[in-house]
């Protein structure tokens, strides 16, 4: 029962992981991304990671993806992002290396399969136990994400607001965007 | 395994630039005007933060594994601190000219030193991400932050998306050591689960190790993953560009060591050769390509391609037990130098640039400097002379010290290519020398340097034949530091 | 047939290496970031993976570092893109033309 619901989860998620690279619609690439976080939302409430799960719809199918969508729609793209002005020699190329990759991925998971597997911690992916290990032993790594939002919110702000032109003085561009 | 309070004076220096970062930012609310005073707490508030450093300097590990303040990285926080407040005290002149907001600038420039402090202190995996990532997101921003000329924001765009996509090489290389060695994320930990493992190696190890030296190679802009690092060199702001060029490099670097002469001794036979080849590549692509560059500042990026290979071969030698303290003293000793000559020459180079109509950086408007301005002329050739390593300036100590170590690491042929390269490497920085000296003047630059960079470049100057003459003063330091630092001992000898 | 590590395992590597074509063959600056998303996905199921079958609870918290940083990320890629498009009028990254790559 399980082992068909993965196959039927991996399938959507392969396909329309397949279908982000190759629409031509930017649009139509983030909604099969957003499917794409959902199916994987689904693999790991299988695995047992409850929380992760939750975090996976908020944070990325949420938060990430309507965070693409707006931008999207700001710059208001049309025309010729497809496919048609990319060179079949880099379409070999990319799919050559990706290609070359999952060979070498093929290849370590024949011995991965045989990896020892210890029993479902059913405690383990719950949001107390997960709390347990985060403030406890990865303290310090939680701070140092806060520094590193920090930064971010800093930096967009930064690249973003400009001082008024009229205190240039000299400016020597001419035009600020 | 719970909280530890003593635990925050391992991560003191952190604290203090983040304060720092923090104060400078809320002055530029309270009085936007002040840019000056902005300049001079940030470099002031630094002091104090080296200051910290060298008081609390000795903290050893801390909260559960997940950083060391240790010799190594104490020495290598009180480097990037320097190099900030060096970096901060030359960009005044350039800030003014452009309608950056200096406050904001100068907090992303801490932020991103944060970042690097918690890499060259990091011994687990998360910490190494989580500090690559603070320094990589700030770095992005900073590249960026002239969105009002195409190239800078062509070179965040550049910097941007190679780096999230190298970003995700090292991440699945973590996640398959994560797996592969039975569920371990501190450095040492790994370590000893490899040597448990003997010789029954699962491939996804390999798989681990290789994918997650992409992801290193990158940050330290290494062939065949180089090729971001002129374009972004060049589009960058310039004092971001010699900021770049000097202490991410330093910090990765001190990432490499930890992870490859750390946590992956025992697996030296898979990446040694791999890492042999790049070095030599690298250090040979770097150095070919910048003869051909007109650019002062893409000629100041494949030289520090051509450096990174020069340091690749201390990564190297760190994996032999014997040598591993001298690798690491060496690749310390070697930073101290790169810092001093890198940072004044892009002093440098910003000020001929400014005296420029269009700010460009074209090597052909050093000709004729020395007529000129002797002073600023005999400057830049004490740079390009410790660069290009000829001996009594600081430059020809850092690689005498790498190649030594390499040596005895019993990596000669890979010395021998290194030399010749540094032979090469002598024509295209010597080259400005002759320009500055021999080459009649073609434009006047009316340069009109600033107490500051002129201060700067005369401390890096004479920092650079001190430590030409006294080489022994540093390396005793750096020795030092290399000798406290937790480095385990390589497992493989325990055995 | 039961279900073990491999099977999750495998369709990371495939979401992965999905990804890298995704980066290396399109030329739109939007979906080469949604391609490295991706990847980094396929790097979470990994974690959670080996997290379940070793069984150990940091490969959990690992990925819930990683998609912090990749929120931070996405903030920063999308403001550097949007400043290129005011720029270009577009977010093909063969009309950026520095990027020779």
């Amino acid at each position: 029962m399980e082992i068909i619901l993965f196959i039927i989860t991996a399938l959507i998620a392969l396909a329309s992981a397949l279908m982000v690279i190759t629409r031509k619609s930017p649009i139509a690439s983030v909604l099969f991304l957003v499917l794409t976080f959902v199916c994987i939302a689904v693999l790991y409430v299988m695995l047992g990671a409850q929380f992760i799960a939750a975090m996976q719809i908020i944070v990325y199918a949420g938060a990430i993806m309507v965070l693409f969508l707006f931008v999207l729609m700001l710059l208001n793209l049309r025309g010729n992002q497809g496919w048609e002005n990319i060179s079949p020699a880099r379409i070999g190329l990319g799919f050559a290396a990706a290609g070359l990759l999952l060979l070498v991925a093929v290849a370590w998971l024949k011995t991965a399969g045989s990896m020892e597997v210890a029993g479902l911690d059913p405690e383990m992916g719950t949001v107390s136990a997960f709390g347990d290990v985060l403030f406890q032993r990865f303290l310090l790594p939680f701070e140092i994400a806060s520094v590193l939002l920090l930064g971010a919110i800093i930096g967009v702000v930064a690249m973003i607001k400009r001082k008024p032109l009229a205190e240039l003085g000299e400016d020597k561009e001419g035009k600020v965007s | 395994m719970t909280f530890n309070p003593t635990d925050i004076l391992a991560i003191i220096p952190e604290i203090g630039i983040l304060a720092l970062a923090m104060i400078v930012i809320l002055l530029e609310l309270l009085s936007p005007r002040q840019e000056k005073l902005f300049q001079w707490v940030a470099a002031f508030g630094l002091i104090a933060v080296i200051a910290l450093t060298v008081i609390f300097g000795n903290h050893g590990s801390a909260f559960s594994g997940m950083i060391a303040l240790d010799g190594f990285s104490a020495f290598l926080i009180i480097l990037i601190t320097a190099v900030t407040a060096a970096v901060i005290l030359m960009s005044g002149d350039y800030l003014r000219g452009t309608n950056i907001r200096h406050g904001e600038y100068y907090g992303m420039l801490m932020i991103a030193s944060c970042g690097m402090m918690i890499l060259v202190s990091a011994t687990d995996l998360v910490t190494v991400f989580l500090g690559i990532e603070t320094m990589s997101i700030s770095l992005y921003v900073l590249a960026g932050l002239r969105p009002e000329k195409a190239r800078s924001s062509e070179a965040a765009l550049k910097y941007f998306l190679l780096g999230a996509f190298a970003t995700g090489f090292l991440l699945y290389g973590m996640a398959l050591i994560y797996g592969a060695s039975g569920g371990k994320t501190n450095l040492a930990e790994i370590a000893s689960a490899i040597t448990r493992l003997d010789k029954a190696i699962p491939i996804h190890l390999y798989a681990g190790v290789g994918l997650i030296s992409i992801g290193l190679l990158f940050k330290v802009a290494a062939f065949p993953f180089h090729f971001w690092s002129p374009d972004v060199y060049q589009g960058s702001p310039t004092p971001v560009t010699a900021f770049m060029s000097v202490a991410p490099k330093a910090a990765a670097f001190a990432a490499f060591l930890r992870i490859f002469g750390g946590a992956l001794p025992d697996l030296g036979t898979v990446w040694i050769p791999v890492i042999w080849v790049v070095a030599a590549v690298t250090m040979t692509v770097g150095n070919i390509t910048a003869l051909a560059q007109k650019d002062i500042k893409r000629m100041l990026a494949y030289s520090s391609i051509s450096h990174a290979g020069y340091l690749l071969l201390a990564v190297l030698a760190s994996a032999t037990y014997e040598v591993n303290k001298e690798a690491m003293a060496g690749m310390m000793f070697y930073f101290v130098a790169y810092a001093l000559m890198n940072v004044g020459a892009f002093t440098v180079a910003i000020l001929i640039s400014r005296s420029r109509e269009k700010g460009d950086y074209q090597i052909d408007d050093y000709k004729g400097l020395a007529a000129e301005h002797p002073w600023i002329a005999a400057g830049m050739a004490i740079f390009l002379i410790s660069l290009s390593g000829i001996p009594p300036a600081i430059g020809f100590f850092g690689k005498l010290y790498v190649f030594s170590a390499a040596v005895k690491a019993g990596f000669v042929g890979l010395v021998v290519i290194a030399v010749l390269n540094s032979v090469v490497s002598v024509y295209y920085y010597l080259r400005i020398v002759v320009y500055m000296y021999m080459r009649p003047k073609e434009v006047s630059l009316s340069l009109k340097p600033s107490v500051v960079t002129l201060a700067l470049i005369a401390i890096c100057a004479v920092f650079i034949l001190l430590g030409g003459v006294l080489p022994g003063k540093v390396m005793n330091l750096a020795d030092q530091g290399a000798t406290q630092s937790g480095l385990e001992k390589p497992v493989a000898m325990i055995r | 047939m039961t279900l073990g590590p491999g099977w999750y395992l495998t369709l990371s590597a495939l979401l992965f290496c999905i990804g890298i074509a995704g980066v290396l063959t399109r030329r739109n600056a939007l979906i080469i970031f949604m391609s490295i998303e991706l990847m980094l996905n396929a790097v979470n199921l990994s974690f959670v993976t080996f997290g379940r079958y070793l069984p150990d609870a940091n490969g959990q918290v690992f990925v819930f570092f990683i998609m912090a940083v990749a929120a931070a990320e996405v903030a920063v890629g999308l403001a550097i893109i949007v400043t290129i498009f005011r720029h270009k009028e577009s977010v093909d990254i063969d009309k950026v033309n520095l990027m020779k790559w």
